[in-house]
């Protein structure tokens, strides 16, 4: 025979031994177009198990985010041109449709990634494990949906994210947090509102790690829960990467101290590696992140940061996942982040860096620091005490009378009757065009402060909106009006210009030196 | 249904099941059956040898839809043929989609390729019927010796068996043709 026959007879020959082995809604796709598969899949949507075997859900509500976007605020809102769903197709270990990651960037200089399930052909939650009342549909993900997740980085120089997410006891619902309006199930008992919440079945939960670890990335090895390893190459042009296992809730109650169902996360893999079962990272070039080699040593850092944590933050060690808002805000604060820097040696894995597991492939952004002379500008603070509190979609705190404004959400009774508001404001010298710089303030102990418990000074923001030149900025903030006395404070700069170090928090880039703007002084009644 | 469309159908089976030897079968039992179609409705020998392969191709993604009693295995084929054709004309090119959907790569076609398909075309449908009468094994041999034009040697290498058996099964073969051309 010649040689194309015998060519052709060759491939097809293969080709007879591969398709044999797919999957029949594979071999559907062989077959025919997209088109007849789409009429088939119409047909037959009213039969669940067939449909779920093909990815076609009915569609339940969006899942949508908490409080609108603001594009000069907060993470930003989704820039729509820049949404993106990747190309991975993660099974999940028990089954159901395949888990998938979606990145968006941000009007606020952001990369952000999504978690979800992939039905429909996108991205979305499922309307199981409490999550919509199990009503079984498919809710698809608001590309704006940042609440609750640590999974956004700055943008570096040659516009890429750094970002190492893990997530244990995720449910297999894929919703993030389980809240009052979505539902869903919790990883620990629950009582909200006087009610007891769903406690998620362990055969419910995951454990996932996800990220992007840059253009120069190929792959990531991790440990099966077999006790094997496997390696999962990474995808597109940020390196991304999701592994999706069973929850291993026998190791999770130890890891960083964050109960089982927390997250931990950041720009390098040292920051979650060691708690997880990544143990490598390959990228061009032969560099190999190598990370179980650092473990023990992080294991025994662990313990005492987590004491440390927990004597500065006690509401981190009492409160269950979901995080609430004064979680939520402490991970946020500069005081966090103040905290690390302070305890840096204690950082799991801090002191054993492996250059290789730093950001790889990150191009610094382009920065020009600016100077105190740039910045500096008079600061005006005050007291203010009300017996009722509202707070404005920018987190600016307000006294209010019984009706909340709108757009406005109502503080706690309790906390506006044992606190007092700090009220500081200044006009930005300089202009804010993204989350690269901010500004944040510092207060010192009152004199009552070592005799009522009330700590050594704290600090508060970082301002989270963008500013023009010369625009007026409030910054409010709870004082405990226990800690009478005289307070001093100041305000300053701070200018992201480089990949954050190794830490085992939210994503946070790293930062220049703080940059004093201005001095204040306030008293507590 | 005759004896040998029976076991076509069966072979069609055993490809839907990953057989590849199944596949080498019929692919070469009826290559020169839609090599000759091929080529008498495009006219062309090289729209006739890129038509012939994408039909085969087609032909796995389709076996697992095969049934028997809807009639032979060669009128599925030249079904499967028709339909293509069709498409190519309205394409204005040799629709190559089960070929891309299977992953097979393009392959160039010599001036011995060229001739090949005139020879594969070149059997009758006389010829072609009296072929299937014959058993498998001699059926086989005798298309990859006179047909295909292969050596006994590599005929050996391929049906795993000696040159001599191969020679024996040739012989038997030609001698059962021309006793049922003799008989007509």
């Amino acid at each position: 025979m010649s040689d194309y026959f015998d060519d052709i007879e060759r491939q097809l020959r293969g080709a007879v031994r591969r398709q044999a082995h797919l999957p029949w809604y594979v071999r559907l796709r062989l077959r025919h177009s997209r088109a007849v598969i789409g009429a088939v899949v119409c047909l037959v949507i009213g039969g669940p198990a067939i449909a779920y075997a093909a990815g076609a859900f009915r569609s339940g509500t969006p899942v949508g985010p908490y409080v609108p976007p603001l594009p000069g605020a907060f993470q930003g809102k989704a820039i729509p041109s820049s949404v993106q769903l990747l190309s991975l197709r993660v099974p999940d270990p028990v089954g159901g449709p395949p888990w998938v990651l979606r990145a968006v960037k941000t009007t606020r200089g952001l990369e952000c990634l999504q978690i979800g399930r992939f039905a429909n052909g996108g991205i979305g939650v499922l309307g199981q494990d409490g999550a919509f009342d199990n009503d079984g549909r498919f809710h698809p993900l608001s590309p704006n949906l940042f609440e609750f997740t640590f999974s956004c980085g700055a943008l570096d120089g040659a516009g890429h994210a750094f970002i190492n997410e893990v997530d244990y006891g995720l449910s297999a619902s894929a919703l993030a947090n389980a809240n009052t309006s979505s539902g869903g199930c919790y990883p620990v008992p629950v009582r909200l509102h006087g009610k007891a919440r769903p406690v998620c079945p362990a055969a419910d939960e995951r454990d996932v790690y996800f990220g992007l670890l840059g253009p120069d990335a190929i792959s990531v090895t991790y440990r099966t829960a077999d006790g094997g390893t496997a390696t999962e190459r990474t995808v597109g042009p940020d390196g991304a990467y999701l592994i999706v296992l069973k929850f291993a809730a026998a190791g999770s109650g130890t890891r960083y101290g964050l109960r089982a169902g927390g997250e931990t996360g950041g720009p390098t893999l040292e920051g979650i590696g060691a708690s997880t079962g990544i143990l490598t990272a390959t990228y061009t070039h032969s560099r190999v992140c190598t990370i179980a080699a650092q473990f023990s040593h992080q294991a025994q850092d662990a313990a005492a940061f987590r004491k440390a944590l927990f004597a500065r933050f006690p509401a981190l060690a009492k409160a269950p996942r979901p995080r609430g808002g004064l979680q939520r805000t402490i991970l946020r604060s500069a005081a966090y982040r103040r905290f690390l820097r302070a305890h840096a040696d204690l950082i799991p894995g801090s002191k054993y860096a492996d250059p290789t597991c730093q950001a790889v492939g990150y191009v610094a952004p382009k920065v020009r620091l600016v100077t105190s002379a740039e910045v500096k500008t008079p600061i005006s603070a005050r007291v203010e005490l009300a017996e009722s509190v509202c707070m404005s979609p920018t987190e600016v705190l307000e006294p209010c009378g019984a009706r909340t404004p709108a757009g406005f959400t109502r503080v706690p009774a309790r906390a506006a009757r044992t606190s007092a508001i700090l009220v500081v404001t200044w006009k930005s010298r300089v202009p804010v065009t993204n989350q690269d710089s901010h500004y944040e303030i510092y207060t010192t102990a009152t004199p009552t402060a070592a005799r009522d418990n009330c700590g050594t000074g704290t600090s508060f923001g970082p301002t989270e909106t963008n500013l023009r030149v010369g625009q007026k900025v409030t910054f409010t903030s709870f004082l405990p009006r226990r800690c009478p006395g005289v307070s001093h404070g100041s305000v300053v700069f701070v200018q992201d210009n480089g990949p954050a170090g190794s830490i085992p928090v939210p994503a946070q880039p790293g930062e220049g030196p703080d940059i004093p703007v201005g001095r204040f002084t306030v008293h507590v009644p | 249904m005759s004896g040998s469309d029976s076991r076509d159908a069966a072979l069609v089976m055993a490809m839907a099941q990953g057989d590849e030897d199944a596949f080498s079968t019929l692919y070469r039992r009826y290559l020169p059956l839609v090599t000759r179609w091929c080529l008498r409705e495009t006219g062309n020998r090289e729209l006739a040898a890129d038509l012939s392969a994408e039909v085969f191709a087609a032909a796995i993604t389709a076996s697992r839809r095969y049934r028997a009693a809807e009639g032979a295995v060669s009128g599925w084929l030249l079904g499967i043929a028709r339909n293509k054709a069709r498409e190519s004309r309205r394409r204005r090119r040799v629709e190559d989609a089960a070929r891309r959907r299977l992953g097979v790569q393009p392959v160039a076609l010599t001036d011995v390729d060229l001739e090949r398909v005139e020879a594969l075309a070149s059997l009758s449908p006389e010829l072609q019927a009296q072929l299937q009468g014959l058993p498998a094994e001699q059926r086989e041999a005798l298309v990859k010796r006179v047909v295909l034009d292969r050596s006994y040697e590599e005929i050996a290498v391929e049906l795993r068996c000696s040159e001599s058996v191969v020679r024996q099964r040739v012989s038997r073969g030609l001698k059962t043709l021309k006793s049922q051309l003799e008989e007509r």
